[in-house]
């Protein structure tokens, strides 16, 4: 269980965007991805460390299940101080339908809660050092004080300057929307790897631009979060223009009901949900034997006492 | 299976409307899984999601490179002493031959030598074709090379005629026996190419005290890392992972490879690993082995970025690991494997400052375990015997509880238990 290397060749045919209508012709592009993979236990944190200074992007592999987890934390905080891209994979949604049998809706909100959970990570990083900034500006702000106060002690003194007028300039809050996670910004994706596929919404926005009319940088903003498509006018509604209706959110309709059905139409679900049980089943036999063990320890210390 | 809940004219739509195309072979499969995979994986594959995403919104090297080399030179150490060329060249990301080369080393991997050995017999012998290709006919050069194959191996053209054939042979046979260690490595800016002289940067090297911690090395082999494979290069430009050969010795663990002597930048300087806690003294089933295993740990510890080598004052061989799974997974199979000796783990061995531990309230109890089963066998059976743990714990802690008793009968890795409201 070691960090280990690979180099991928990636070649993509890419029509060239911008003029609509015309159609180009696909142009090959050619990448060469170095992918360095690297063990998730906190026995290993830190080839996680090393590995991380030769990188200049991350992809970091949140379970759907789990959830965030403190080496989760540990993985986002390394590559915080490295100064390096993160992309989130939610894995293991098959889990989500399989073990846990959730409905597309309830998937949805478990995978909003946990991008929520994976920003207030990252909302926290960005907190800290942004006191540690405030406090470095605060200690040049009071040690200019100290330098004018010194020099209208000894000159003229000016009552009309106060203080906030000596300051260099208000604390620059720096913007913090870009180190969030948010499907709509493409830097989140969708996985089921034992499974073998994933998705972005990026890929959905350009499957469902013919077919629903709206345009692709349209679809992209919409297709994640509490927007509603209307099934008459094939419109797309916020939450306050639902006047009571219940809708699905477009996540659930155009994404995850598709796949959600492919599991349950092949028998997937029933399968694994049976060998869960079964899993579970042979635990709590275990689990039986060990207090009947203990039992039987337990009566043997009675009758040695007596 | 006794629940088929199948339900194949729907799949057929769905496929349909997905236009996908599943053979009907694929369509019978009694597994419901296959099915599945079958399905998603062309609908949705994972790779090209992923790699698309990757490509897309992940920087690219020169990019990421102008972004985040400022912050790492600044918490490098002494960066006011860094040469303005070697800054330009990381922060623009120069490609050029001549250009500066800066490298970083993460760490060192271990690879028997039988596996580089296949890797450069194949290279050389293709640069062997090419040559006699251009004086000869294509036949002949193919004739020629098969026989060098066969004769010669590895042997470079016109290298090493004197020697006798058996002492090659032999020669030959040790090499491919021993362990190399490659660096895993990437480059930030110039080209680097086998033969290249170029400075090792230790991870103490201050460039405000440029004549310290800085070695001379020459780049014996380039490799791809492909997996487990290695795959051989003449040349890395910049914005790659590489494996390089010829570190041994001069590199532990991790350091920073650069072609200018002076105002050189230390990568390696910012030590961001966990220290190691556990500590294990190893000896050998035979004690005649004990070379084998010295070297072996030795090899880990260049090999691990959080694995230490120590010998005490009392004579134990002491290994220090992050946890009990590195231990396993890192330093046990690994040595018990290449090194072929049998590995006793006579007592663990805790540090005193550990043990003191806010020691006013909570005393540090020591208890022994058996080691898992597997991992004794792995480990030889050499548990047979009952080496004594060392007495100084039992005489401080002679509350070890009962239950915990049953282990010091067994060799075992020491556990570090808190219990409240001992001694």
């Amino acid at each position: 269980m070691e960090s280990s290397a690979i180099s991928l060749y990636f070649r993509i045919l890419r029509r060239p965007e911008g003029i609509s209508g015309a159609e180009l012709e696909p142009k090959a592009e050619e990448y060469l991805v170095n992918l360095i993979d690297s063990p998730g236990h906190i026995d290993f944190s830190s080839e996680v460390s090393t590995a991380s200074r030769l990188c200049d992007g991350a992809v970091v592999l949140v379970d759907a299940v789990e959830g965030v987890c403190s080496q989760t934390v540990t993985v986002l905080r390394q590559a915080w101080i490295e100064h390096i891209k993160p992309l989130l994979v939610i894995n293991k949604i098959d889990r989500l339908i399989t073990e846990l049998r959730l409905s597309p809706e309830e998937a949805f909100d478990r995978m909003s809660k946990l991008v929520e959970q994976v920003n207030a990570v990252m909302g926290s990083f960005f907190a800290g050092e942004r006191m540690e900034e405030d406090l470095k500006w605060r200690e040049i702000l009071e040690a200019r004080l100290a330098v004018t106060k010194e020099q209208t002690d000894k000159g003229l003194p000016e009552n009309s300057e106060t203080p906030d007028d000596n300051t260099p300039a208000e604390f620059e809050e720096k913007d913090d929307e870009e180190i969030y996670f948010a499907p709509e910004k493409h830097n989140v994706i969708f996985a089921s790897a034992i499974d073998g596929w994933a998705f972005t919404i990026r890929q959905f926005a350009s499957l469902y631009e013919r077919k629903l009319g709206i345009k692709k940088a349209v679809l992209e903003k919409v297709l994640w979060g509490k927007y509603y498509l209307d099934p008459k006018t094939k419109r797309v509604l916020k939450e306050k223009h639902l006047k009571g209706r219940k809708l699905k959110p477009m996540f659930v309709t155009l994404v995850l009901d598709i796949i959600w059905a492919v599991y349950q139409s092949t028998g997937t679900v029933l399968q694994q949900y049976v060998a869960h049980l079964c899993f579970l089943r042979c635990l709590a036999c275990s689990a039986k034997s060990i207090l009947f063990g203990l039992r039987l320890i337990n009566s043997c210390f009675v009758e040695v006492r007596t | 299976m006794f629940c088929r809940g199948q339900d194949l004219e729907k799949v057929e739509k769905i496929i349909k409307s997905l236009s996908l195309r599943v053979l009907p072979r694929e369509m019978k499969t009694k597994d419901e899984r296959q099915l599945l995979q079958t399905i998603m994986m062309q609908w949705l594959p994972l790779s090209t999601a992923l790699l698309v995403s990757v490509v897309e919104q992940l920087p690219a090297p020169p990019q990421a490179q102008k972004e985040r080399m400022p912050h790492v030179l600044e918490s490098a150490p002494g960066s006011e002493a860094v040469s303005e060329v070697v800054k330009n060249a990381i922060f623009n990301f120069d490609v050029r031959p001549e250009a500066p080369v800066v490298a970083y080393v993460s760490k060192m991997v271990s690879v028997p030598g039988e596996e580089l050995k296949k890797i450069r017999r194949v290279k050389l012998s293709a640069a062997e074709m090419r040559e006699l290709g251009r004086k000869r006919t294509v036949e002949l050069a193919r004739q020629i090379a098969a026989q060098d194959n066969v004769a010669e191996g590895a042997e470079a053209p016109g290298g090493g005629d004197n020697e006798e054939p058996g002492e090659k042979e032999k020669l030959e046979e040790e090499e491919e026996e021993r362990e190399h260690l490659i660096g895993f490595a990437r480059v930030y800016s110039g080209t680097v190419k086998i033969g290249q002289e170029l400075y090792v940067l230790g991870p103490k090297y201050n460039p405000m005290h440029p004549n310290q911690h800085i070695q001379r090395v020459k780049v014996a082999d380039l490799y791809y890392m492909m997996g487990k494979d290695l795959e051989a290069l003449d040349e890395v430009p910049a914005g790659n992972v590489f494996g390089i050969a010829g570190l041994e010795g001069k590199i532990l663990k991790s350091g920073t490879l650069i072609s200018v002597e002076n105002g050189g930048l230390n990568l390696a300087g910012v030590n961001l690993g966990a220290a190691p806690i556990v500590r294990v003294a190893l000896e050998p089933r035979n004690p005649s082995e004990m070379g084998k295993l010295i070297e072996g740990m030795k090899l880990l510890e260049q090999a691990d970025p959080c694995a230490e080598y120590i010998v005490q004052d009392n004579g134990e061989h002491v290994i220090l690991t992050a946890g009990e799974l590195h231990l396993e997974v890192s330093c046990s199979i690994p040595l018990s494997d290449r090194v072929e000796s049998r590995l006793m783990v006579p007592a663990a061995v805790l540090e005193r400052s550990q043990r003191a531990v806010r020691k006013d309230r909570y005393p540090v109890i020591i208890s022994y375990r058996p080691i898992p089963r597997d991992y004794r066998c792995r480990l030889g059976d050499g548990f047979s015997e009952r080496p004594k743990p060392p007495s100084r714990h039992r005489q401080r802690h002679n509350s070890i509880q009962a239950d915990h008793g049953q282990g010091t009968n067994e060799t075992s890795t020491a556990r570090c238990n808190e219990i409240p409201g001992q001694e």
